[in-house]
């Protein structure tokens, strides 16, 4: 990763002693460098972008437009999430500390390791996966982690069946995360089994596997919170490991409502105006009953099934106007009656 | 400490100016910190004469390491440090020996790394031409775009003791009006007053 690499000055001036380079040229390429602007510098930077110096100097602004242009991209998408202001106030720190560690590296001047090893701790829902998405692809674009995805695991992709084959599956999707955010979900399960239990070698090796690859992978284990912080007192080496905890609290009403908006606006959906505040009620009373169940996975599930609901009322019409294919009801919202035991609102009905 | 980069092209007089400077300060004895390529640095003695000697020549590029040199400086009542760093010329084009490319390589990391740089010019190897332009050497050019804007910069011209120096030194204050030039002679050390002015400003 960054912090093992040299930079392009570095490599101007190994090109000049190998005798490639004039004086003149190299003297240019040394110092201009000074006067890039960041995003130019960053572009430059590395070995491997050698051919970049060959470049010429208009490709090389159009390529960190673009570059500049896909963060934006990123941090909009990631800003276009209802909520979670906490959560991305400390990705943009995290942005920010990464890029300025990378600026001093180019100085010469000290660096501090940037572990990006994280612990989400939340009720279902609440944008766990979400975030960790965007948040290996950010990481991708600033140059910390290298072209791989977000690979999600739980306990059985991790555990085997036998002893010793735990530790091969394990290290095996370890392997296939390099470069890219390895995603436990539900993680405190690996320690649920008590001493005897495979889980054990699997934490293990995950933890030898953060030393070993500490910039090449970002590991985020994700849980409800009081079986994660059960999980990371178990285990007392896994609390210092993981720098960076993030609490995901759950979400208020009227941020599932706007979720709840979103989801119908992205589907090309309108709430009529009594629907509005039925999603309202129908939300709250969820998350009333039981306080884990009322997230946005929840709503999503209440959208899609409201748009279902939608389809059939509808089919049943002989004259279909564009409104009608538009407009969410409150019945729809309502839904049939096998359904209404999940939605305790049929006293309206 | 504060360190001071005396750089320019090779064969401008860039030792015997760092020699003669020390000596110039007070300095009896010189105590040369060579930086190795091995990393340590050893620490030579010399007599000024024999420095003179051993470390000035008529070659091209006869320094090839870094040599510091010490000053100790009176500044008002208290005595400040200043270390006078003497590096390898550079010279344009692809240079033929490897030693000499990495010991310019590294007198480039100390233009960056470096607050104080002279720039010493031989006041005779100016272009005289005057539909020419820019009457410095592409180099000497490169040099002052760069340590004029970044760093605390002077330029020394040297060799101002040979005939028709004076002229080119015109045509030179001239050419770099916002500049602080100041004229030398190495071997006499004549000008070092001004010299030594600037370097108190600094420490």
């Amino acid at each position: 990763m960054y912090h093992k690499k040299r930079f392009s000055q570095d490599y101007i001036i190994e090109k000049f002693t190998m005798g490639k380079i004039p004086m003149t040229e190299a003297f240019n390429k040394f110092f201009n460098y000074h006067e890039l602007n960041i995003e130019e510098r960053n572009e430059n930077r590395y070995f491997r972008e050698e051919r970049s110096l060959e470049l010429n100097i208009v490709e090389k602004k159009e390529k960190n437009q673009e570059d500049r242009e896909k963060l934006n991209k990123l941090l909009e998408e990631m800003d276009s999430l209802i909520g979670l202001e906490e959560v991305k106030k400390i990705i943009r720190e995290y942005i920010a500390f990464i890029k300025v560690q990378q600026l001093r590296e180019r100085y010469q001047l000290k660096t501090s390791p940037v572990v990006m090893h994280m612990i989400f701790k939340g009720n279902p829902g609440t944008g766990k996966t979400t975030m960790a998405r965007i948040i290996g692809k950010i990481f991708n674009e600033i140059g910390y982690l290298q072209g791989g995805e977000l690979i999600e695991a739980e306990r059985a992709d991790l555990v085997g069946e036998y002893i010793g084959h735990t530790a091969q599956k394990t290290k095996k999707l370890l392997e296939r995360a390099l470069g890219g955010v390895l995603f436990i979900d539900e993680a405190y399960s690996l320690a649920r089994g008590g001493e005897k239990d495979f889980g054990k070698e699997s934490i293990d090796t995950i933890v030898k596997a953060m030393e070993d690859y500490k910039d090449k992978l970002i590991i985020i284990l994700a849980g409800y919170r009081d079986e994660m912080n059960f999980f990371l007192r178990t285990n007392p080496g896994l609390a210092s490991r993981f720098a960076i905890q993030i609490d995901f609290p759950d979400y208020t009403i009227d941020e599932l409502v706007q979720i709840a908006n979103l989801m119908y606006k992205e589907r090309e959906y309108i709430l009529d105006e009594k629907s509005k505040h039925y999603i309202y009620r129908i939300l709250s009373e969820i998350r009333n009953k039981e306080i884990i169940n009322g997230n946005a996975r929840t709503v999503r599930n209440l959208v899609e099934r409201s748009i279902r609901q939608h389809a059939r009322r509808i089919i049943k019409q002989k004259n279909i106007s564009k409104k009608d294919l538009i407009y969410i009801t409150k019945e729809d919202l309502i839904g049939e009656e096998g359904n209404n035991e999940k939605m305790p609102c049929n006293r309206d009905a | 400490m504060k360190k001071c980069l005396v750089t320019g092209m090779p064969n401008v007089g860039k030792t015997s100016f760092v020699i003669n400077f020390a000596e110039y300060m007070g300095v009896k004895e010189l105590k040369l910190h060579v930086k190795q390529v091995a990393g340590y640095t050893a620490i030579n003695n010399y007599s000024l004469d024999e420095a003179r000697r051993k470390l000035i020549s008529v070659k091209d590029n006869a320094t090839k390491e870094v040599q510091l040199i010490k000053l100790e400086i009176a500044k008002g009542k208290s005595i400040k440090e200043l270390q006078l760093i003497d590096s390898c010329g550079l010279s344009d084009g692809i240079h033929p020996d490897e030693e000499v490319r990495l010991a310019m390589a590294r007198t480039l990391k100390l233009i960056r790394d470096t607050e104080f740089i002279l720039h010493i010019i031989d006041i005779n190897n100016i272009k005289k031409d005057k539909k020419d332009r820019d009457i410095l050497l592409p180099v000497d050019r490169l040099i002052l775009d760069y340590a004029s804007l970044e760093k605390r910069y002077a330029i020394l011209a040297n060799k101002m003791d040979l005939s028709c120096a004076e002229l080119n030194f015109k045509l030179l204050k001239n050419h770099l009006r916002d500049i602080i030039v100041i004229p030398i002679s190495s071997l006499y050390k004549e000008g070092f007053k001004e010299v030594k002015k600037m370097v108190l400003s600094y420490v």
